[in-house]
């Protein structure tokens, strides 16, 4: 994958969440922020790297090269630090933004997912307002003040 | 023994030659009439008598012996009388039959003496090997007790060596089943940690679900939502909020329970005022006044996490028992806990160093006949909708105290204020 010409059109994110009310809550979080991001969902860390490797359901038609990857840690079948390893050590997918959205806050889960090389890790807020908040951030700092590959294509 | 034996037989001998002798010299002055003979002759009795008293000492203390040598003292004497009476009567013709008769009486005498000598003789060296025979049995018995008694010893070493050994591997033995015990717990411990940290943190899921599309309700629907179901949702989200809150502190008491966590020495000033940093907004909005008096000289033995927990509950609960329209001033005062006074009663060791820290409020204070109770788990001294409150942090106050081998006890007046005293073991640096 590499990265769109970010001038052509809307920021697409893709969240990796294995809980649906999650998927939902993000998606609405977003919406209250009137964000122009367009945000597509898979569901686990096999999905995830299927999606990113355009291989299974998903080709060049239905899997756009995402500007961001929002990943949950636990998920079923490949965990989210998993699929992380394995993205940051493809030299075609290493370069997507990764931020790392989960309920842990343990010490150890971010040393690890800050070993594999993982852009930024949050902890999900414990209310909604909080997550609204945080969108609203993520989109403010890595879409206005952060310059990301493909902004200055074409 | 066998000396004494043989001088005895040669001093038997010495009468028997003596006498030979004394016969000879009789003979031959008989013979030669020269006076040197007859004067050496007179001597004899003398030296017999001198030999035979020497025997008779030597065999001083065997009766039969001495009667046996009474005889021969009588028969030496008459010996001794008819050689004297032959000797007397001179040189005479061989025709004199007095002369002769006095040589075969003398003769006659002499077999006899000779035959008990040779009793006595025999009657000794018997003795002597009666003797010599007792020496080797006391000698052989001396020998067998000797080896009965090594034989024991042997036995004795070897046993109390079989048993030492036995000892020491009944004592590997439970070692081994000692620290597999220890393992075991340490794993349960373990297990029970991961469990109650999965617990909680998939029963949080839920509940956060349940105050977020709460609050999302509330959000999207603001102005279409009567207020009867703005309520509803409110009561909902509280209740699930309750819920978060509870199983956190139910997690912290089993953590305190199992007294997890490592032990160092703590400086107690330091650990009280990080408490008060973490609680810095709690103190700013309820416009409470904190006054720490606690020299830096006080360090304890203890779990930081803990003790942490230990005094941000103390604190927080005198901040927040407060009287309507007062501001908290709360008082932390540490000082030297003589265990020999004893003030509070408590079975603590005569011989360490304790600090007591008393954390005095002005709140609304309690009824001190509750004042066991307010430590039990669960145990509230006021409904749900006065203070919030779960009911277990005065009971996690007492289970961190106690992992620390302190002790924790209050003093209260209703309206006026409550003092908790946390007594915890000095740890010198």
């Amino acid at each position: 994958m590499t990265p769109r010409n970010k001038k052509l059109s809307p920021i697409i994110i893709l969240m990796a969440d294995d809980d649906e009310d999650d998927r939902m809550m993000t998606e609405q979080a977003m919406r209250k922020n009137h964000l122009a991001n367009e945000i597509r969902f898979v569901v686990d860390g096999e999905d995830l790297l299927n999606y990113l490797n355009r291989k299974g359901k998903y080709n060049s038609e239905n899997a756009p090269t995402p500007d961001l990857i929002l990943l949950d840690l636990n998920m079923p079948k490949k965990s989210g630090l998993e699929a992380l390893k394995e993205v940051k050590n493809d030299k075609n997918l290493k370069w997507i933004p990764v931020i790392i959205l989960t309920t842990s806050s343990a010490e150890e889960d971010i040393i690890k997912s800050y070993n594999l090389g993982v852009n930024s890790f949050i902890t999900k807020p414990v209310t909604f307002d909080g997550l609204v908040k945080v969108v609203k951030e993520i989109d403010n700092y890595w879409f206005e003040v952060v310059k990301l590959p493909g902004t200055n294509n074409g | 023994m066998v000396a004494h034996t043989n001088h005895i037989l040669f001093s038997m001998e010495k009468i028997i030659s003596e006498v030979r002798d004394v016969e000879n010299l009789q003979r031959a002055y008989l013979l030669s009439a020269n006076e040197e003979f007859l004067t050496k002759y007179w001597g004899g009795r003398e030296r017999t008598q001198n030999r035979f008293d020497e025997v008779r000492r030597m065999m001083e203390n065997n009766v039969s012996q001495q009667m046996r040598l009474d005889s021969l003292n009588d028969m030496l004497n008459k010996r001794f009388d008819l050689l004297d009476e032959r000797t007397r009567l001179g040189i005479v013709p061989v025709s004199d039959t007095r002369g002769i008769k006095l040589v075969i009486e003398g003769m006659k005498e002499m077999n006899k003496i000779s035959d008990l000598v040779d009793r006595l003789k025999k009657h000794e060296q018997d003795l002597l090997t009666y003797r010599s025979n007792k020496a080797i049995d006391a000698s052989n018995n001396a020998f067998i007790i000797i080896a009965v008694l090594t034989v024991v010893t042997i036995i004795i070493i070897v046993t109390s060596f079989a048993f030492t050994l036995n000892e020491f591997q009944r004592r590997s033995i439970y070692e081994k089943r000692l620290s597999e015990s220890v393992d075991n717990l340490k794993q349960t411990n373990e297990n029970l940690e991961q469990f109650a940290y999965v617990a909680s943190h998939d029963l949080q899921e839920p509940l956060r679900k349940i105050r977020a599309f709460g609050d999302l309700l509330k959000a999207d629907f603001a102005d279409t939502l009567p207020a009867q179901a703005s309520d509803y949702i409110n009561r909902m989200h509280n209740a699930a909020e309750r819920m978060q809150i509870l199983i956190n502190d139910l997690l912290n008491f089993s953590r305190a329970s199992r007294n997890v966590g490592e032990y160092e020495t703590i400086v107690m000033r330091e650990k009280i005022m990080n408490v008060l940093d973490d609680l810095e907004i709690t103190i700013k909005e309820s416009n409470a006044i904190i006054d720490l008096d606690l020299s830096s000289e006080y360090s304890v033995y203890g779990n930081r996490p803990q003790l942490a927990r230990l005094f941000q509950n103390l604190i927080s609960n005198a901040i927040k028992f407060q009287k309507k329209d007062s501001a908290p001033k709360i008082n932390i005062i540490g000082k030297h806990y003589d265990p020999n006074k004893n003030v509070y009663g408590f079975n603590l060791d005569k011989y360490k160093e304790y600090v007591e820290i008393d954390i005095i409020d002005n709140g609304i204070g309690f009824d001190e006949q509750y004042k066991d109770k307010i430590f039990t788990i669960f145990q509230r001294l006021h409904g749900r909708m006065d203070f919030k409150g779960t009911g277990i942090g005065l009971a996690l106050c007492k289970k961190i105290v106690e992992n620390h081998n302190g002790f924790i006890t209050v003093k209260s007046k209703q309206n006026q204020g409550s003092t908790f005293t946390v007594i915890l073991p000095i740890k010198k640096i």
